[in-house]
């Protein structure tokens, strides 16, 4: 983990942002692109990702490996993965810690494991395949939960620190996550950070929520969208792990509103304003 | 029960579309888990999987409103998202809207049914070829015509060819700053779409069914002049003067398109 190279602050990128974003007195450090949208591309992809990479270092962030699957991961898609980590000079991958796909089924959005000890052995066989193949270390990321699965042996946050003792795999901490889950779920975001292995935590992200859809059986406070500016809670978070754990890379994620420049370029420079505090700290 | 029985459980009950009014049967570990819960984070997925398709369907999605998430959801109820389909799902989604919309006189004021349907099955094609990698660049050789004529054209995966009934090429564009563009009168229109390599996207031209029909011959099973003369005779321009005219526009075209990169040759 202390080998991995502090990248500093940098941006989910999306394609509508593309013009914009190098543009002007904005300043990024990285940019980390979503692995999917690059594996099976033709020349004019890998074209965008040669200039990308000309401005800034770019980092892949993956959606669909699945790395929780009892049946495995798929080879196919790993090789493709391997094949954009190396193009990339990548020096990690993250993927959410979940499953896509069972049953023959692509679920296309990730789905919670239940906190069990078999599902540690599944996602540890699963991450030492994918370590051996891309080459690099992996990073997981915490999804948020629609719903809390049964039999489970150990906190969300013992989980984690169960995956991750004794390998090189480290955390992205996904704050908003966090703070969406403690919210819904009823869960304790400091009861989570006492006990979650955050000196493993060598990436995070943050994004903007707005309130989740009520119905007479189901209340849902908040919804991570990635459509609005990052809230205060979590930016207080931000500090708060800042201040303990070895954090390579600092991440804005926005997938909606993205005409709202405005309002990115405010949650930019307030994450670098925190990001370069910290560090003067440390 | 293993946790791979659990996520296969999980998986056929979040893809399900009885769970939309039935409480899902699920094993005892998982019956614990508040259908409702279950229901709306189903209804995420099937929105996530809509999305995908909105975004390579951007006209159509703006054309149909809310019939497009209707049209979707009945879809998807057909079709469970497995791998295969996935791939292909743009394409699967257009056949099926377009088949749900061309039965109908009046899609929306000013707007028949079978034209909407053109417009999805258009849209989804041209959206195909995006994904597509450019085709090989050819031979300089092509420009000698008699040469082009032993070679073996075939329809790389760039290259698209197909008959509509309303000019939805022109319609689409006006739909892009017209969102109430009605479609032109209804008339053969043969359509070629291929993705150019310089710049980057797909163009549109139209061309004579004869021309649709001869690209569709060229899939490599014979020489160019062989696919011509055949075409020729079941055209009844089976006469050496009938050939020529065919033999001039068809390399004419062909000229054009492997000048600019359209065409794949074996």
């Amino acid at each position: 983990m202390s080998e991995l190279p502090v990248l500093g602050v940098g941006l989910g990128y999306r394609p509508e942002l593309r013009g914009h974003l190098l543009a002007g007195d904005r300043r990024i450090d990285f940019l980390e692109v979503i692995a999917d949208s690059f594996l099976e591309a033709g020349p004019e992809r890998a074209t965008e990702l040669e200039r990308l990479r000309a401005l800034v270092p770019v980092v892949p962030h993956g959606l669909a490996l699945s790395i929780g699957s009892a049946a495995g991961l798929e080879d196919g898609y790993l090789d493709h993965l391997a094949r954009l980590v190396e193009r990339l000079a990548a020096p990690w991958f993250s993927e959410h810690l979940g499953f896509t796909r069972a049953a023959g089924l692509e679920l296309g959005h990730f789905v919670p494991l239940p906190f069990t000890w078999e599902a540690v052995e599944v996602v540890r066989r699963n991450l030492d395949h994918a370590r051996a193949r891309l080459g690099v270390p992996l990073l997981l990321e915490n999804i948020t939960a629609p719903f809390v699965l049964p039999g489970a042996e150990m906190t969300e946050a013992e989980f984690l620190r169960a995956i991750v003792d004794g390998t090189d795999t480290g955390l992205l901490l996904d704050l908003t996550n966090l703070h969406v889950n403690c919210a819904n779920l009823g869960l304790d975001v400091d009861s989570f950070l006492a006990s979650a292995p955050l000196e493993r935590v060598a990436e995070l992200h943050i994004a903007g929520v707005r309130p989740g859809e009520a119905s007479p059986d189901l209340r849902t406070d908040l919804a991570d969208s990635h459509d609005a500016p990052v809230p205060d809670v979590v930016w207080a978070l931000v500090e708060q792990v800042l201040a303990v754990a070895p954090v390579r890379a600092l991440v804005l994620e926005r997938d909606e509103r993205l005409g709202e420049l405005d309002e990115i370029d405010a949650d930019l420079r307030r994450a670098r304003s925190i990001w370069e505090q910290a560090r003067v700290a440390a | 029960m293993s946790l791979r029985e659990l996520q296969e459980a999980l998986a056929r009950a979040l893809t399900d579309p009885s769970l939309r009014t039935e409480a899902p049967a699920l094993p005892p570990p998982l019956a614990c888990v508040p259908t409702a819960r279950l229901r709306a984070f189903a209804g995420v997925l099937e929105a996530k999987r809509r999305q995908r398709v909105q975004d390579a369907l951007p006209v159509s999605c703006r054309l149909l409103r809310g019939r497009f998430p209707r049209l979707f959801a009945i879809y998807a109820a057909a079709h469970p998202p497995t791998e295969a389909a996935r791939r292909a799902e743009v394409t699967a989604f257009a056949d099926h809207a377009a088949a749900a919309l061309r039965p109908e006189a009046l899609v929306a004021p000013g707007i028949p049914g079978p034209a909407a349907a053109e417009l999805v099955r258009y849209e989804a094609i041209r959206h195909h070829l995006r994904r597509q990698s450019p085709p090989i660049p050819v031979s300089p050789d092509f420009r000698k015509d008699e040469r082009l004529l032993g070679l073996r054209p075939v329809l790389g995966p760039a290259v698209a060819a197909a008959s509509f009934e309303f000019g939805v090429d022109r319609w689409l564009e006006t739909l892009g700053t017209d969102p109430r563009a009605t479609p032109p009168q209804p008339g053969p229109v043969n359509l070629l779409l291929a993705r150019f390599a310089h710049p980057p996207l797909v163009r549109t031209r139209r061309v004579n069914a004869a021309t649709v029909a001869l690209l569709a011959c060229c899939d490599g099973s014979m020489p160019l002049r062989q696919a011509i003369d055949g075409l020729a005779w079941e055209l009844g321009a089976g006469d050496e003067e009938g050939r020529t005219a065919l033999r001039v526009e068809s390399l004419g075209l062909l000229r054009l398109l492997c000048g600019q990169g359209y065409l794949d040759w074996a």
